[in-house]
This record gives structure tokens, C-alpha cells and sequence, in this order.
């Protein structure tokens, strides 16, 4: 387009003034070009470089209407009764309760799980539950998975070996902190609840694949909790560290003594196992913390300017 | 006259991209379990956001698509982000017998003000799915704890309130290093793979006793290896305070959720780890 239609005049002039024409044209378009993306560019660098303090009035709003006061909802949820929980067609509605309800009221769970326990049925509609939850709705497959490992069923227990087992994905984005997929990590936490689960049959064939898991898993957390999960099932005795002591992978001898913090353990005790198990493993003891260098100045010839 | 439209084309592209940064949001239209349960809870009360916003420094430029005008959306990121401050401003039990740190120390960790905890830092969402959280502490401007996708997106482990929760506590304490001007390693504020620790980013576990801080004292540090803390460490005795500390109506999810998150973290994170063990091993 540039000029075509003066070129092909047979007017020298016409062609002349055209391309200065055209010159000057083209060298406006690209100073406001230029003029857009340094403008641009500056505006970016002021909002970044100047922000502006919170102010009174920016404040968030809400579109529904206000609810009832924590204060009620806790109470309700407090005296909420418990479903029943004997037939397969009972457990979405059970799990929707028991996941929500207090942990004041954790032991009513675990006395109901326990009549549960012979029942095939519900084993089978938790692992279709957690099947369901997997994918979608990670908290939900966890308290699942652990209401499965209250449960101890072997139709259970069967499943959560076998969900132990299964493959980590390889592949996929990596997140930066971890080296690994999310989806990878989703499933190490899945699988570390898992292990619970299998050690609190205190089954001892089950018992027998736990330590499987201490010496074979291929993730460093399931081995733990399968080490730690292992033990306090067998009561912490001499005979149990020994017997752990036989699966635990080189230079991972600490899981046989790291410290606990039980629920109903005071902090005398606690505070004596930490004690024993830094003797143990003095070499867990960590280096000392160092500052950062500050920033070293280095002056260079041309610090001086030359005299005026 | 093709190239100049192509290159007014793209300055006018990143002029509109300039003045709309907060495009990308992460899934919006759920939210988890534990998310669900502990919302229960609150039934969004108004005056606990109202205080939280200001607590937190968080803006409504920044905010702005992701519920800062629909507060008692729990699908939403705004939401989220308030739902795992109310259970660090409300739901421990601070029990001087067994409590490793006391709500005084969490909020003062995961909470905007200037403090002997850190310097003013503002929270502010990220897009990125390839990171937690992360802290920033630019030349000019606000220090910056961002929280990201992975914290709000109902398929991953971490999207429950107390693993959100655990990650304030977790750049905020990358925040102290940096008031103190410690040096935590040169991988993201970590040191690389070695030791026990199997993934990138690693600590060391300054292991301490119960009772070995008192309540608010937290950020104290003598210099030596006896008296300090490192991000993982503040994260893990945070969720572990929570799994094993809350107060009785904190939901079982959240409990469980926060115990599984710390245990993982327990013994993958650190290089002379493994960490405490929360709880009991009982499955619920």
C-alpha cells in the first residue's frame, strides 16, 4: 500500500511528496505505538510501586442473608442425633453426619463403628463412597478412609491393602516445593491414611503387611505412619521395636523411636520420649541457625568520577 | 501496514491485560468437605469477616472476583480464606499442659500487623497451581503472602481450612526469617533435598517439649539450635495443635484433614526428620 498508487503515476512529484508523506506517517505511527507500551509499562510500574493503603469503606459485602449465631449452630450441631447406620443405603447420609459432627463426639463414631463391624454391606458402601469422593472431594475420602479403618472389617481391610498398593501417578505438572504432581501427593495422603487403618486390625497376617510397607512402600511418609501406626497398635513394646527393627530401611531406624504426641498424653510425657529419642539419634540433632550474609559493597575504578 | 496492526494489536492486548490481572480464578464452584463442616458453623457471621478483612490486610482490588462481594459465598477463594482464619482465631483449645503454641502465637504468625512475629505483610490470592502459598518481600512495596489453587480447589489434599490455615502459619514464618534475617537456604526460603527429607524444598526440625514456649513467645530465639523454628515445623505444630487440641465443636474432617496433613508433612519435609507423630495412629 505504500505509495503503490503514486508509484504507478507517471507524477515524479506526486510519487515524492507520497513517500516523505508516507515517511513522516509511518514514523508517527510507531513514536505512538511506542508511546502506548511505554505508557502502558508506566502505569504498571506506579500500581506496582505505589499501593494504596486499605481504606475505610473498601470493606467486603455479602448477598445472602445472615444466619443464625455460631453460638446456635454449635449447640445444634451438639444435640444433632445420629443417623442410623446398618444398611448400605445408610452410609452417605452417616458419613455427611460423622464428618461434620464434633470431635467432642468422636467416641459415639467409634462405638457405632464398632457395632457396624460384621457388616459386609457397609464395608462395601464406605469403599463405594470413597470411590465416589476420591476425585472430587479429597477431605471427604480421608474421613471415609478412616471411618473404613474404625470399622475393621475384612472386606475393608481387604480394599485398604490393596488401596496401599496401588501405583503413585507419575507424570503430570510438577509443584515446585514438592518435585511431584499434585495428583501424586493427593494419593501419598490417601495412602498414609490407608496404613492406619490396616495396623488397628492388629490382625497378625495384617500386621505382617504393614511391615511389608515399612520396607517396601515407595513413599518415605506411608513408611513412616505404617512404622509409627505399626507400633502403637503393638503397644510400644521391647518385642515390637525389635521386630520393626528387622523392616526398616538403612538410615530410617529413627521411625522406631520418634515421639508420639498422644492424645491423652501429658506433656511430661511427651516431653520424656523426646528426650529419649534425641539421645537415641543424636544425630538428628539440627546445625545451629546462621544469618544471611548482608550485602557486601565492592568498590570498582569507576566508583570515582574523573575530575572536573 | 500488516506488521504495524499486529504490533497495535499486541499493545492494545497488553494494555487490557495490564488492567485486568485477576482474570484467572481457581475452581469456584465447590467447595470441600472440611470446608463445608466448619461453614456449618459460623452460618457466615458478619461481624467476624468485617474484623478478619482489616486483620489480614486483604483488598478488594485484589479479591475483587473471587468473593470479596459475595462473603458468604464458601465456593469461593475470599470465603475460604476467612473460613481457615476463624478456625486459627477460634478453634484451638490452648492447653498449657499440652499445646505446643497457643492461639496468641498462630495469629500472630498468619495475621497482617507488624508485631515481633514479622514485619506488615498483605494477603493476596495466586492463580498458580504449581505452589501453596508463597512469601514475597519486594524492593518497593507491600510484602506479600499469596495464597494459590492448590489451597482452594476442592480435589486437592490441602483445600480444607486448617492445611489453608497451616500455610499462613507456614509464610508468615518465612516472614520472621526474613524480619531476623535468617538464612532458611536458597531453594524458595528452603534448603535443597538431602538427609531424611525427599522433596525439594526441606527443613530442619528444631525439636522442642511441650511447655518449652510459653503462650505468645513463639518468635523467640536465642541464636542456637535450642530455640528456633523453621516453616515446616510452625506449620506441622499448628495442624497438630488442631488435630489434637481444638476445642470440642471444631468438625471431625477438619481435625482429621489437619492431623493427616501434618503427618504427611512429618515425614517427608525434613532433613533430620522425621517429625512428631499427631495423635494417636487410630484411624478416626
Amino acid at each position: 500500500m505504500e505509495c503503490t498508487w503514486a508509484n504507478n503515476s507517471p507524477n515524479k512529484t506526486l510519487q515524492s511528496r507520497c513517500s516523505r508523506t508516507y515517511a513522516i506517517s509511518k514514523s508517527i505511527r510507531q513514536g505512538t505505538l511506542c508511546l502506548f507500551a511505554c505508557t502502558t509499562l508506566l502505569l504498571g510500574a506506579c500500581q506496582t510501586l505505589y499501593e494504596k493503603p486499605q481504606t475505610v469503606g473498601e470493606e467486603p459485602t455479602r448477598q445472602e442473608a445472615a444466619g443464625p449465631s455460631p453460638k446456635e449452630l454449635i449447640e445444634e450441631r451438639q444435640n444433632s442425633v445420629m443417623p442410623d447406620f446398618f444398611e448400605r443405603s445408610h452410609v452417605a447420609q452417616f458419613v455427611d453426619w460423622a464428618t461434620a459432627a464434633p470431635v467432642s463426639r468422636r467416641e459415639e463414631i467409634r462405638a457405632q463403628m464398632h457395632k457396624a463391624q460384621d457388616s459386609d454391606a457397609i464395608a462395601k458402601g464406605l469403599i463405594e463412597a470413597f470411590q465416589k469422593a476420591e476425585r472430587e472431594d479429597h477431605t471427604r475420602a480421608l474421613v471415609i478412609l478412616a471411618l473404613l479403618g474404625e470399622l475393621r472389617n475384612p472386606t475393608g481391610t481387604e480394599f485398604l491393602i490393596e488401596y496401599v498398593w496401588r501405583e503413585l501417578p507419575t507424570g503430570g505438572p510438577v509443584m515446585v516445593e514438592t518435585g511431584v504432581s499434585l495428583e501424586r501427593q493427593n494419593m501419598v495422603r490417601l495412602q498414609v491414611k490407608a496404613v492406619n487403618g490396616l495396623a488397628y486390625t492388629r490382625d497378625p497376617k495384617v500386621l505382617r503387611e504393614v511391615l511389608e510397607i515399612v520396607a517396601k512402600h515407595p513413599s518415605k511418609a506411608v513408611r513412616t505412619e505404617a512404622a509409627s501406626s505399626y507400633l502403637w497398635n503393638q503397644g510400644n513394646s521391647e518385642s515390637a521395636r525389635k521386630t520393626l527393627s528387622q523392616y526398616v530401611r538403612e538410615g530410617e531406624s529413627a521411625l522406631i523411636d520418634r515421639p508420639v504426641r498422644g492424645v491423652d498424653m501429658s506433656g511430661e510425657q511427651f516431653n520424656r520420649q523426646l528426650e529419649l529419642f534425641l539421645k537415641r539419634h543424636p544425630e538428628l540433632q539440627p546445625p545451629a541457625p546462621t544469618q544471611r550474609e548482608p550485602v557486601e559493597e565492592k568498590p570498582t575504578e569507576a566508583d570515582q568520577p574523573p575530575r572536573f | 501496514m500488516k506488521l504495524f496492526n499486529v504490533r497495535f494489536a499486541f499493545a492494545i492486548a497488553a494494555l487490557l491485560g495490564l488492567a485486568n490481572p485477576a482474570a484467572a480464578v481457581c475452581v469456584q464452584t465447590g467447595a470441600s468437605q472440611a470446608d463445608r463442616d466448619l461453614w456449618g458453623l459460623h452460618g457466615c457471621w458478619e461481624d467476624y469477616f468485617l474484623w478478619q478483612y482489616r486483620a489480614y490486610d486483604m483488598r478488594g482490588s485484589d479479591w475483587n472476583n473471587r468473593g470479596w462481594n459475595d462473603a458468604c459465598n464458601r465456593n469461593l477463594e475470599y470465603p475460604k480464606h476467612w473460613n481457615a482464619a476463624y478456625l486459627v482465631t477460634y478453634g484451638l483449645l490452648d492447653n498449657n499442659a499440652q499445646s505446643f503454641h497457643g492461639t496468641e502465637d498462630y495469629r500472630a504468625t498468619g495475621e497482617a500487623r507488624s508485631s515481633r512475629f514479622h514485619d506488615h505483610f498483605i494477603h493476596v490470592p495466586s492463580d498458580r497451581t504449581d505452589i501453596f502459598g508463597s512469601y514475597t518481600n519486594p524492593f518497593l512495596g507491600n510484602s506479600r503472602v499469596a495464597t494459590a489453587c492448590p489451597l482452594y480447589n476442592p480435589g486437592s489434599a490441602n483445600a480444607n481450612p486448617g492445611s489453608r490455615a497451616g500455610d499462613f502459619m507456614h509464610e508468615g514464618w518465612h516472614a520472621w526469617l526474613d524480619k531476623y534475617n535468617w538464612n532458611n537456604g536458597s531453594v524458595n526460603g528452603h534448603r535443597p533435598q538431602q538427609g531424611a527429607c525427599t522433596i525439594n524444598s526441606c527443613d530442619y526440625f528444631y525439636f522442642h517439649g511441650i511447655g518449652a514456649y510459653a503462650f505468645g513467645a513463639m518468635w523467640q530465639t536465642d541464636g542456637t539450635a535450642n530455640r528456633f523454628h523453621s516453616p515446616n515445623q510452625v506449620q506441622v505444630e499448628f495442624l497438630c495443635d488442631v488435630a489434637d487440641q481444638p476445642k470440642g465443636w471444631v468438625p471431625n474432617s477438619v481435625r482429621l484433614a489437619s492431623q493427616n496433613d501434618a503427618n504427611t508433612r512429618a515425614g517427608q519435609r525434613f532433613i533430620n526428620g522425621p517429625g512428631y507423630r499427631c495423635g494417636d495412629p487410630r484411624p478416626w
